[in-house]
């Protein structure tokens, strides 16, 4: 599904060369839940964003679904963030004028749906998380749990094979973020979508199929399902 | 994205920020309203006149002077260039020819093929018109020979035209109807005016008289011309004119200035004189053939592209203060959209993270700016409008209330103009903002605070 090679990205700051991504290399399966963790400035967000197609590699190369990221130009860049991968990000970055319905329509409004199949989409997809009564409601209207929820649901609304969460329950108590993780786990087992979850938290860690752990821009660790026992320490 | 979303979509942004986008959309309203208001009354201005114009005239007509300049033109023609070499017998500053006409000349006129007839006009002063059964007098601005075929174009609103041949009758303005006291127009057919002369000796005829002494001494001497009234005329900038034949006009002419040089050999004041085409086809080609006999002359063409070359430069002039303002408020416009585009920055990144290409977000921004000088233009179009409609409301209760064709809020595709300029200009205002918009780093965008 998703496919790693040798990824590098660096960045400058004056002199100081910084090592976001160093020659990372590895693979995702469809539909497998994945934890990334590590310390700050350890590269996890770096990582998100160019297997999201928000920002290039310097070397190397990522392909999801087939499509080698480096080649996709401006329009079908959009269109892979659009279709294929859904984001969700620790401040929730819903737009604060428009209701939760509106948030969730306009990647679709992108999409170039019909005004009608749109709403009713987002509306589904806001029902699944839980928000069929606060449709109309504005993002200061809502809780933190209920925004991410909106969140989720705009990431999940155009049927994305990629949901890529960065600290999704980072600004969350822990009864919210509890109920946030389980629906990240619903969606994956419902829709078979592939999760690839950034986390400082223990229990999506535990409950993630694999979890990387990166350090200075690389992979120092790779855990799947039974070992986890083994990561908890470096979890932090 | 559908095209319907992306102007919803400008649309509501455009209002996030409401009193600086209606601070924006004020500053090219100004512009707009200027030439809106430039559009809607020059050309009334410019459509009133032409009737006018046209009302006492015809496309066979060629004004011919005696002169081989006409008279003005040297004048015309020496602004803006520079000195012109002396010739031998000229005169050094600007001077006025005044050839004059003789009998001859107008016979050798008439002879060029193409011309109908030569007309000369004379137009006796006046010194006041009454009905015979009134005492009321009025006043005549201007008591002219009007040849059946200037008069074309010309309304009447009672009776019919005056022929050149109807000796003793008369055709009179609109406006003398209500200020002599009737209701209707047709009341005055077939009614006697009486038109008083005052003789007013010219030089010639003074000097004729060689006793300075009597000039002092002359007694006042007038004469009361008697005519039946056959057409009223609707109402014309020349509020205050009667119409009279060839004949009568000659005689009262004469009498007014105390000779009977008028429009004979010894006339000094014979510089003018209208020519009657076969057909308006040839103006250029008879105007061409009487210049080359060693007169000068202007045709109907000529005359009426003065008019509108003048209103053309009106026009302009007035409107590019309005393009003026309007290229001054791009900057109003250019402001309010980079501001736009960092409060909207991390936004902007949210949008291009779940699918708008570059090509969406440039488009979002372009089409708030189009829509601010829509808005703009369209406001000042009702403005401007607004304006000229006031002032046709009144002028025309005031100082323009016996024109009653004269429109000042004239309404023509012209007035799209501004409009279509503001979208123009704030569209153009809107593509740097628009395009750095686009350009915006996703990652960074989404971490903007
Ligand atoms: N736009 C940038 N310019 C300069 N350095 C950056 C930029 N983005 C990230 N970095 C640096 O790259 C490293 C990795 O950052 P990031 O991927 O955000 O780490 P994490 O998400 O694990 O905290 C950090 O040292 C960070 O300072
Ligand atoms: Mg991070």
């Amino acid at each position: 599904m998703i496919s790693i090679k040798n990824a590098k990205k660096t960045y400058r700051m004056g002199d100081e060369e910084i090592k976001a991504l160093d020659d990372v290399t590895f693979d995702v399966k469809q539909g497998e839940f994945i934890a990334i963790i590590g310390p700050s400035g350890s590269g996890k967000s770096t990582l998100l964003h160019t297997i999201g197609g928000l920002d290039s590699l310097d070397n190397g190369s990522i392909t999801v679904d087939g499509d080698d990221l480096a080649v996709l130009k401006d329009r079908d860049l959009a269109r892979y963030r659009n279709k294929t991968v859904g984001f969700i990000f620790q401040n929730f970055n819903l737009q604060s004028r428009y209701t939760a319905l509106d948030n969730v329509e306009l990647g679709l409004i992108f999409a170039g749906m019909p005004k009608k199949e749109r709403k009713e989409k987002a509306r589904a997809a806001l029902e699944k998380v839980g928000l069929a009564d606060r449709v109309s409601h504005k993002p200061t209207e809502l809780s933190g749990g209920q925004q991410q929820r909106v969140s989720i649901a705009r990431a999940m609304v155009n049927s994305p094979k990629v949901i890529l969460a960065d600290e999704p329950t980072g600004n969350l108590d822990s009864k919210s973020g509890e109920k946030i993780i389980e629906l990240l786990h619903d969606l994956q087992q419902k829709m078979n979508v592939t999760i690839l979850v950034v986390t400082h938290d223990d229990r999506i860690a535990h409950k993630a199929d694999r979890i990387l752990r990166i350090l200075d821009g690389k992979i120092v660790e790779d855990v799947t399902n039974g070992k986890k026992e083994a990561v908890k320490e470096y979890t932090d | 994205m559908k095209f319907i979303d992306s102007i919803q979509i400008a649309f509501s942004n455009l209002f996030r920020q409401k009193l600086r986008t209606l601070l924006t959309i004020f500053s090219i309203v100004i512009g707009a309203t200027l030439i809106s208001l430039v559009y809607a009354v020059i050309p009334g201005f410019e459509n009133f006149l032409n009737a006018q114009f046209n009302s006492m005239n015809s496309p066979k007509l060629i004004e011919i002077y005696a002169s081989k300049e006409r008279p003005g033109q040297e004048f015309m023609g020496s602004i803006g260039s520079g000195p012109e070499e002396y010739k031998e017998g000229d005169s050094g500053s600007i001077s006025f020819d005044f050839a004059t006409f003789k009998d001859a000349d107008m016979e050798k006129i008439s002879q060029v093929d193409g011309v109908k007839k030569v007309h000369e006009i004379p137009m006796p002063t006046v010194e006041y018109a009454k009905m015979e059964e009134k005492d009321k007098r009025l006043k005549v601005s201007y008591a002219v020979y009007l040849p059946e075929f200037l008069q074309e174009n010309l309304n009447l609103v009672a009776g019919e035209k005056l022929k050149d041949s109807n000796s003793g009758k008369m055709m009179l303005a609109n406006q003398f109807v209500e200020s002599f006291g009737y209701s209707n127009a047709e009341e005055m057919i077939g009614k006697t005016i009486i038109l008083r002369v005052k003789q007013q000796p010219t030089f010639d005829a003074v000097a004729s008289i060689a006793v300075p002494s009597s000039v002092t001494a002359m007694e006042e001497k007038v004469k009361d011309y008697k005519f039946e009234v056959v057409g009223i005329t609707e109402k014309t900038i020349l509020s205050s004119a009667v119409y009279l034949s060839y004949t009568d006009a000659l005689e009262m002419s004469r009498f007014a200035r105390g000779s009977d040089n008028v429009l004979t050999d010894k006339d000094e004041q014979r510089i003018v004189a209208w020519v009657e085409l076969d057909s308006a086809d040839r103006a250029d080609e008879v105007k061409k053939k009487i210049e080359e006999l060693g007169y000068s002359g202007m045709t109907y063409e000529e005359s009426q592209n003065i008019l509108n070359d003048i209103f053309g430069v009106l026009t302009i002039a007035f409107s590019s203060f309005g393009v003026l303002a309007m290229a001054v408020s791009s900057l109003g416009i250019l402001n309010t959209l980079v501001m736009a585009v960092y409060e909207r920055t991390r936004e902007i990144g949210v949008m291009k993270a779940i699918g708008a290409t570059k090509k969406t977000v440039a488009l979002l921004f372009t089409l708030e700016a189009a829509l601010i000088g829509l808005f703009g233009g369209l406001i000042g179009l009702g403005l401007g409008f607004g304006i000229a409609e006031l002032l046709n409301i009144i002028g025309h209760k005031t100082v323009l209330s016996a024109f009653d064709t004269l429109d000042l809020s004239n309404v023509s595709s012209l007035l799209l103009l501004a409009p279509g300029l503001s979208v123009v200009v704030a569209t153009i205002a809107g593509i740097y903002p628009a395009i750095r918009a686009s350009k915006l780093d996703p990652v960074k965008a989404l971490h903007y605070e």
